[in-house]
């Protein structure tokens, strides 16, 4: 192994881990909507080390550059994890102000868990595109995205008609939503790393 | 259009940017052969004009082969046996007189090669007076300058122009050999790893001058180095064992080379 794959090897690891922890900050940020102290925890727990994991990863993505001077996939590796990283990073700034909210109604629960799901399959099928499996990326992860935005848009629908009136949920739909954006930036990062071309999935 | 037919679009427009481009060399069919062993492998090429362009590859891929072949040195060694053709702004350079075709395509060599106890006056001056290209003192003096400008050397020689090109550094011996080129105004200039001796400062000057010649004349630059044919090229060849196996704008190239032995050789992965 070169010393410059070997960089990469370290940096793909770093990057999973922090998949994993924006994964882990999805699962449970609506148990802290359900005012589950544990989870609150947990979530600014994974925040916090979400914060460092990327600091890390910029870090390492600016020296391996300036060291190597890489072109082509390497280069476009490096370019992509320093904003994956971002994206996950992000993931766990609004995974954990989720958290913080509360929510009292079971029905915009359940409409939160779908959305919630849906962000979870997201995530896995990321995970599919690290091991190579690409194929219909774009398309998986705009179906997925789909689904979010539809519950996001029938949250607020029904926020209205039932006259609710919280802030707290507000923003938990939008970012939920944003997130699932988030993810999609994510695949369209792989898809540039694994072919060269820049995709755009919402 | 979505985004991915985006980048498409636009590497075909720079392919086809350059095929519509005046051509300064153009390669047809080429092979060279040194007595058996066949070093060019029918490559085609077309170099546009007024631009920097690259070949790259690894050491014995035939790099500096093809670049000699493009003013008719490689003819000067009696083992050496070309087929196809290379033409010069559209004419085959074998109906040419190799006087005239070294006078179009000006080539500059890996090892600064001044002619050392001549000054450095004498040295960009001899091409011009060899060939009787000028008509008197005055106006030799005012090539002379002209050429040196161009090579970003005469503010560090006006006052040492009867000194001996000797007492120049390496950097310097090497501008002033640019100097001397350019002074005979070709159309092409050929490089041949122009700096591969030289200290990053000395590669940086050569590498800014390379960028101001292409306003005027196509230069052509054969370089091992992938990081320089990226900082100074507009389009790249890349020559594996003799073939031709990538051409395209530098651009597109580093960023995503289309043949997978591009992309090892640029990403270190070759051998």
């Amino acid at each position: 192994m070169t010393l410059i794959e070997h960089r990469l090897e370290v940096l793909k690891k770093d990057v999973m881990e922090l998949h994993n922890l924006a994964k882990r900050s999805v699962e449970i940020c609506l148990d802290g909507l359900r005012c589950d102290d544990r989870k609150r925890i947990e979530a600014c727990k994974i925040e916090q080390e979400a914060d460092v994991l990327h600091t890390d990863i910029d870090f390492n993505c600016v020296t391996a550059i300036a060291l190597f001077q890489p072109v082509a996939r390497d280069l476009r590796f490096l370019i992509s994890m320093m904003k994956i990283s971002s994206s996950y990073e992000r993931i766990t700034d609004l995974t954990q102000e989720i958290s913080m909210y509360e929510c009292t109604s079971p029905e915009l629960i359940d409409k939160f868990e779908n959305m919630k799901q849906s962000l979870l399959r997201m995530f896995e099928v990321i995970e599919d595109a690290y091991e190579g499996n690409i194929a219909r990326l774009r398309e998986k992860l705009w179906e997925l995205d789909d689904e979010v935005d539809k519950n996001y848009v029938e949250i607020i629908d029904m926020m209205g008609d039932k006259n609710i009136c919280s802030v707290d949920m507000v923003l938990t739909a939008r970012h939920m939503e944003r997130i699932g954006d988030l993810l999609g930036k994510v695949g369209a990062r792989i898809i540039f790393i694994e072919e060269g071309r820049r995709v755009w999935i919402k | 259009m979505i985004l991915a037919e985006k980048d498409r679009k636009s590497e075909e427009d720079a392919l086809e940017k350059m095929t519509k481009m005046r051509h300064a060399i153009e390669t047809v069919d080429l092979n060279i052969y040194y007595g058996d062993h066949h070093v060019i492998k029918g490559v085609n090429l077309a170099i546009p004009e007024k631009v920097v362009f690259a070949i790259m590859g690894p050491s014995g891929c035939g790099k500096s082969t093809m670049l000699r072949a493009f003013n008719r040195l490689l003819e000067l060694n009696e083992s050496t046996r070309i087929e196809g053709d290379v033409r010069v702004f559209g004419k085959s350079i074998f109906k040419m007189n190799p006087i005239e075709v070294r006078r179009t395509v000006g080539m500059v060599f890996q090892h600064p090669n001044p002619f050392p106890h001549m000054s450095i006056y004498d040295n960009v001056a001899l091409g011009l007076k060899l060939n009787k290209l000028v008509k008197d003192r005055k106006e030799l003096d005012k090539i002379v300058e002209w050429a040196l400008r161009k090579a970003a050397l005469w503010d560090e020689v006006e006052n040492k122009l009867h000194k001996p090109a000797s007492a120049l550094s390496g950097g310097q011996q090497q501008r002033l050999c640019i100097a001397r080129v350019v002074a005979m105004k070709p159309k092409v200039i050929l490089m041949d790893e122009p700096t591969s001796n030289l200290d990053p400062i000395s590669t940086k000057k050569i590498e800014e001058l390379i960028y101001e010649l292409k306003k005027e004349l196509t230069v052509v630059i054969v370089t091992h180095s992938p990081a320089q044919a990226a900082r100074v090229s507009d389009y790249v060849a890349f020559l594996y064992l003799g073939r031709l196996v990538e051409v395209g704008s530098t651009v597109d190239m580093f960023e995503n080379p289309k043949e997978k032995l591009t992309e090892e050789y640029l990403t270190g992965r070759m051998g």
